[in-house]
């Protein structure tokens, strides 16, 4: 049997590849630099790097939400959703990591620094990362997956403080987009943002189908696997 | 052009070499823009893109071994029904 991809998640892919074929060149040739001390050329990571951000939140509320679904009454298809959330909020969450100290070697002058929202961040990483960690080694057994899912909910408690922890606390980030910010001066950084925020949301609503999907057949395999083990058609 | 027997004549003593290491304040950030915006999406595309293929060939291996447990018990409903 052929498992085929359906006609509107193949759409999806090719929508998605076009927005951000687009927004690269808008990225690279339409929008403006920024100033010296906004990291200048280094300022364009911005437009990945806060969408990405706000992706992980997105992935994050699509664990917390599917965690405490599956406390309140297991099923396959809420430990699924829970545990694409968890691994594309890692992704994203690396993806923010990973940009975010390369901009801020040319505004601020570093790599990292213990600023609140940079330490905060981390650790929701950090969180997220130890629930794939622990799935795919610690069994995937319905104890497992209950502590896995209780993590997925008690992880998402660390998101509103990344959010507010540059009000609260100050730091060296910027405050740009939220209340208070400075904003992007010029139209077509606001739009180079705004193309940001719609293709990662499309890109972290494929990538959440597909690990939803790949996380329903695995637990189809250990099911089928069980079946043919009892049945002698399967080695130990 | 620096040839070997000038770089040999410059660091012939070791009061040639000699360098002082001064305090200064802040320092100056000389490290390129356009290099840390390519090497930021460099990286950011390789972390998608390994991400997307492993969720592929994860994908793929299980459906192939879901398709022959599938067909192998699906053979033996078949032939453990009653005719």
């Amino acid at each position: 049997m052929v498992r085929s991809y359906s006609l509107p998640l193949t759409l999806g892919v090719v929508a998605t590849g076009l927005v951000f074929s687009y927004l690269e060149y808008f990225i690279f040739l339409v929008a403006p630099t920024a100033q010296l001390a906004a990291g200048e050329l280094a300022q364009k990571i911005f437009y990945f790097h806060v969408p990405a951000a706000y992706a992980m939140y997105l992935c994050g509320v699509v664990c917390f939400i599917a965690s405490a679904a599956y406390l309140a009454g297991a099923s396959e298809g809420k430990n699924a959703w829970a545990r694409a959330g968890a691994e594309c909020a890692s992704l994203f969450g690396i993806i923010v990591l990973m940009s975010g100290p390369l901009w801020a070697k040319k505004a601020w002058g570093v790599y990292w620094t213990w600023d609140p929202r940079l330490t905060t961040s981390l650790l929701s990483v950090l969180i997220y990362v130890s629930i794939v960690v622990l799935r795919a080694f610690a069994g995937d057994g319905y104890a497992e997956r209950k502590f896995a899912a209780a993590f997925g909910v008690l992880g998402t408690v660390n998101l509103p403080i990344i959010h507010y922890s540059v009000q609260k606390w100050g730091g060296n980030h910027p405050t740009v987009i939220m209340k208070g910010g400075g904003g992007l001066q010029h139209p077509d950084m606001k739009l180079a943002l705004m193309m940001g925020f719609v293709a990662m949301t499309m890109l972290a609503a494929l990538l959440l189908l597909a690990r939803k999907r790949l996380a329903m057949s695995a637990a189809r395999l250990a099911e089928l696997e069980e079946r043919a083990l009892f049945s002698g058609r399967l080695e130990d | 052009m620096t040839t070997l027997s000038t770089f040999q004549g410059a660091a012939e003593t070791t009061e040639d070499r000699s360098m002082p290491f001064e305090a200064v304040e802040g320092g100056e950030e000389t490290t390129s823009a356009a290099v840390l915006l390519v090497v930021a999406y460099i990286l950011i595309w390789a972390g998608f893109m390994a991400f997307v293929w492993l969720t592929m060939m994860r994908q793929k291996r299980i459906d192939a071994r879901l398709d022959d447990l599938e067909r192998s018990l699906g053979q033996e409903n078949d032939r453990d029904a009653p005719a």
